[in-house]
C-alpha cells in the first residue's frame, strides 16, 4: 500500500515538473511576442523605439518590465510608483549624497527624463538651461544684467550635480574647489580686490553670484555693512598676521559684539545657540542675495536641519498646510534665534494667530488661560484643533473637522 | 497525527506571540500627570525635571513663571521655590547631596546654584573651567557619587564638577559634535544625545567612546527628532523623539526593543515631548510641553 501511495507522488512530482518545463520554457518567448505588440496600438513609440539613445527595456520589448499589461493602481499602468520603480535599477542615484536635487527626493524622475527614449542624452526631456530652467527661473537665477559665462550658456552641470550631493548646493566639487579650478586667485588684479587676503581655498560663492549679478564683480546685492565699507579687520585680523582670516573674537562673539539684540534671543528658554561662529550657519557674513544676509532661501536654510519637518511637509498624505509654511516663510511665526514660548514661536499661540486672523480674535471657539482642553487639562490654542506643519483635513486640522475634531471633546455629541 | 501537530502548534502561536508583544508595551503604564491646576495655577514652558532620591522629592522648573515645584514621593504638590529677580527662565535643574540645587539658567549663560537654608543664590564657580568666557550651559546630569555634568553647548564639550562644585575636568570635547542631552548611568557610563544627528553615544568614565547608534529617517527605529534620553535600572536607553511624540527604547548595545505612547491630548499620550528623566525606582517622568504637564509612567 505504501509503496504504491510513493509512486502515485513520484508520478504526480514528474507531471507538475513537465508542465513547469514546458509552460515555464515557453513564457518568455511568449512574453516577448506579446510585448511587441504594444506598439501596435501606441504608434507614437514607434519612431521612438528606433532613436539611439532609447531606454535599454524599452528598446528589448521589455516592457512588463515597468508597466503591468492589464491592470495598476499607477497611472500609465505602471507597475510601482515612478521614483521606486526607477530606483529598484538605478539604485543611489542622488541618495547617497546628503543633499538630493528635490524631483530625486520624491521620486519625480520624469520631470527631467522620458522613460522611453530621448534626442537628448541621458533620456533627459529638454536640453541643458531648457530642462533646469524649466523649474528654476532665470529671473531667480540671474538677478543682474551680468551673467557668469556658464550660467549663461544653460551649462548647469558644469558645476551643479543634477541628482544629489555633499553639497548644499548640490555642486559638483566643495565650494573652496570649484571656482578656482577655471579662475585663479593668484594675479593682481584679484589679490587687490581682496584686500591683499589669502583668499585662495575659501567659499567664493560667500560674497559672489556663480549665476549672475548687477556689477561685473557678480558680488551679492546686499552687504555686510563692515564688508561694504571694507573695513575687514572689522572682523578678521590685519592681512599681514599670521592667521589673516582668523577672527578677532572667539566664536559668535564676533558676531554678537555689534548684533546686541539677537545675542538678547539667544538668552531665551529655547534657542538656536551652538558652538563656534554659529551664525553662519544661516547667515553670510559678507554679502547675500537674500534679505537678512540668510545664506540661501529661508525654507532651505530651515530644512537643512529641520529634515523631518520637510519629510512631513512633503509627505503624499499631507493635503492642508499653513499658507505661510507653504510658501517657506517659516519666520512668519517662528523666531529663528531664540523665544521664551513653545517651538520657538514669536508670541504666545493665540496673540501669534489672532495678528493674521484678526476675526478669531472675538469670534471663535472659545480659547484662551480661561478655557480647559478636558483631554490635556492645559488651555485651549489654536493648535489645539490646528495643525498647521502638515494635516490630512481642511483648514488644516487635527482631525476630520466634520465631525472627528468635535466629538474628541464633546463626547456626549 | 500531523494535522493535529500543525493545529496544536498554531494554537500556540496564536497565544504565545501576541501575549509576548503585549506584554513588552504593557510593561510601561501611565501613573499620572502633573500639569496646570488650582494649586499651581496655569504651568508654563516646563524646561526640567528632577527625583531627589535623598529626600524623594520630585521638582519641576516651570521656565516661563521663574519657579520651581516640589512634589512629594506620591506626586502631591508641595510647594514653589519662586526667587524672583533671581531666576529669570530655569530649565535644566538638580540637586546635589548638600541639598543645594543647581538650576541652567539661559537668559545668564551660566548654571544658579541655590542654597535654599542659606537663603543664598550664586552663580556656578567657572574659574577654573578652560574657555569660560563662552560659556553657555546646556542640560545637565549627576552621577551616583555626586559629580555634577554640564553640557557646555559653546565648546561641544561635557564638563565634570564634583559634588562640592569645584570644576573637575573636562570629559568629552568633541568639535563637530553638538550634544543636546546627557545621562550617566549606576555603573558611571556615559550617555549623550545628539538632535540633528540622531545619534546616541556611550563613553566610559574617561571619555573614551564605547557605543554609537541611531540615526534619523522614516523607518519605525529611526528618529524624526530626538530631544532627551534616560537609562533605566536594567541598562535600557529611553530616547525622546520629540516629533514623532514617542519614546523609543533600546538594549545596551543600541538595538532597537520596542516604543511607547504616540501623539494625543489624553493621559498617557504626549505631544511635542522635550525631556525624560528615568529615577532610582524606573518611574519615568516625560515632559509633555504641548500639553503643559509632566507624564509620569512606569
Amino acid at each position: 500500500m505504501w509503496q504504491k501511495k510513493k509512486l502515485l507522488y513520484i508520478c504526480i512530482f514528474l507531471l507538475l515538473a513537465l508542465i513547469y518545463a514546458v509552460a515555464g520554457g515557453a513564457h518568455p518567448a511568449t512574453a516577448k511576442t506579446s510585448f511587441k505588440k504594444c506598439l501596435e496600438c501606441h504608434k507614437d513609440l514607434q519612431k521612438e523605439i528606433k532613436l539611439k539613445g532609447a531606454h535599454a527595456p524599452f528598446k528589448n520589448f521589455n516592457c512588463g518590465g515597468c508597466h503591468n499589461p492589464h491592470a495598476s493602481k499607477h497611472k500609465s499602468l505602471v507597475k510601482r510608483e515612478i521614483g521606486s520603480l526607477c530606483k529598484s535599477c538605478h539604485k543611489g542615484k542622488g541618495l547617497k549624497q546628503k543633499f538630493s536635487h528635490d524631483p530625486v527626493e520624491k521620486g519625480n524622475c520624469l520631470e527631467c527624463h522620458d522613460p522611453h527614449a530621448s534626442k537628448d542624452r541621458n533620456l533627459l526631456v529638454a536640453k541643458g538651461k531648457g530642462l533646469c530652467f524649466k523649474c528654476h527661473k532665470a529671473g531667480s537665477v540671474f538677478l543682474g544684467k551680468i551673467k557668469h559665462e556658464p550660467a549663461r550658456k544653460g551649462l548647469c552641470l558644469k558645476c551643479h550635480n543634477p541628482h544629489g550631493s555633499d553639497d548644499f548646493s548640490l555642486l559638483r566639487k566643495n565650494k573652496e574647489k570649484i571656482c578656482i579650478s577655471c579662475h585663479s586667485t593668484e594675479n593682481a588684479k584679484t589679490k587687490k580686490a581682496h584686500k591683499f587676503y589669502p583668499v585662495s581655498g575659501t567659499e567664493c560663492v560667500s560674497c559672489h553670484n556663480p549665476h549672475g549679478a548687477k556689477k561685473d564683480d557678480l558680488i551679492k546685492q546686499n552687504k555686510h555693512k563692515p564688508f561694504a565699507k571694507g573695513n575687514c579687520q572689522k572682523c578678521h585680523n590685519s592681512p599681514e598676521a599670521r592667521n589673516p582670516l582668523g577672527l578677532n573674537k572667539k566664536g559668535s562673539l564676533v558676531c554678537l559684539q555689534c548684533h546686541k539684540k539677537v545675542d538678547e534671543d539667544f538668552n531665551k528658554i529655547n534657542n538656536h545657540f551652538f558652538d563656534g561662529v554659529f551664525c553662519i550657519n544661516c547667515h553670510n557674513p559678507h554679502a547675500s542675495d537674500q534679505s537678512g544676509m540668510k545664506k540661501g532661501v529661508l525654507k532651505k536654510i530651515c530644512f537643512n536641519c529641520h529634515q523631518d519637518t520637510k519629510w512631513r511637509m512633503s509627505d503624499k498624505k499631507t493635503k492642508f498646510l499653513h499658507p505661510e509654511a507653504k510658501k517657506g516663510n517659516c519666520n512668519s511665526c517662528h523666531d529663528p534665534h531664540g523665544s521664551n514660548f513653545r517651538l520657538l514661536l514669536v508670541n504666545n499661540e493665540f496673540e501669534l494667530c489672532t495678528s493674521c486672523h484678526k476675526r478669531h480674535a472675538s469670534f471663535s471657539h472659545p480659547v484662551g488661560v480661561n478655557t480647559i482642553d478636558p483631554r490635556s487639562k492645559r488651555d485651549i490654542s489654536c493648535i489645539t484643533c490646528h495643525a498647521l506643519m502638515a494635516s490630512k483635513h481642511e483648514f488644516a486640522l487635527q482631525f476630520d473637522g466634520k465631525k472627528e475634531l468635535c466629538i474628541q471633546c464633546h463626547i456626549s455629541y | 497525527m500531523i494535522k493535529k501537530y500543525i493545529l496544536v502548534f498554531n494554537i500556540f502561536l496564536l497565544l504565545i506571540v501576541p501575549l509576548k508583544a503585549y506584554g513588552k508595551k504593557d510593561a510601561i503604564n501611565i501613573i499620572t500627570t502633573l500639569g496646570s491646576n488650582q494649586d499651581i495655577g496655569i504651568l508654563g514652558l516646563i524646561g526640567g525635571v528632577f527625583f531627589d532620591e535623598i529626600k524623594k522629592r520630585l521638582y519641576i522648573t516651570d521656565s516661563s513663571n521663574c519657579r520651581i515645584l516640589s512634589y512629594d514621593s506620591e506626586f502631591n504638590y508641595l510647594s514653589a521655590l519662586h526667587p524672583k529677580g533671581d531666576l529669570k527662565n530655569p530649565t535644566s535643574i538638580l540637586r546635589i547631596i548638600d541639598g543645594r540645587f543647581l538650576v541652567v539658567e539661559p537668559a545668564k549663560r551660566n548654571v544658579v546654584v541655590i542654597d535654599v537654608a542659606q537663603k543664598l543664590i550664586n552663580l556656578l564657580d567657572l574659574a577654573e573651567v578652560p574657555d569660560s568666557a563662552a560659556f553657555n550651559p546646556g542640560r545637565m546630569t549627576i552621577d551616583p557619587e555626586g559629580n555634577i555634568y554640564i553640557i557646555d553647548r559653546a565648546n561641544n564639550r561635557i564638563l565634570v564638577f564634583n559634588s562640592n562644585l569645584k570644576f573637575n575636568k573636562e570629559v568629552i570635547k568633541e568639535s563637530k559634535i553638538r550634544f543636546n542631552d546627557i545621562k550617566v548611568d549606576r555603573q558611571g557610563y556615559i550617555y549623550t544625545l545628539s538632535t540633528l544627528e540622531g545619534i546616541v553615544r556611550k563613553y566610559d568614565r574617561s571619555g573614551k567612546k564605547i557605543l554609537e547608534f541611531g540615526s534619523r529617517g522614516k523607518d519605525r527605529d529611526e528618529f524624526s527628532f530626538p530631544t532627551s534620553l534616560a537609562v533605566d535600572n536594567k541598562g535600557l536607553i529611553y530616547i525622546v523623539d520629540q516629533h514623532k511624540n514617542k519614546i523609543f527604547v533600546f538594549d545596551k548595545k543600541g538595538k532597537f526593543v520596542f516604543n511607547f505612547s504616540g501623539l494625543g491630548w489624553i493621559e498617557g499620550r504626549l505631544s511635542m515631548p522635550s525631556y525624560i528623566f528615568i529615577n532610582s525606582s524606573d518611574t519615568i517622568f516625560i515632559v509633555d510641553r504641548n500639553n503643559s504637564r509632566v507624564s509620569i509612567f512606569k
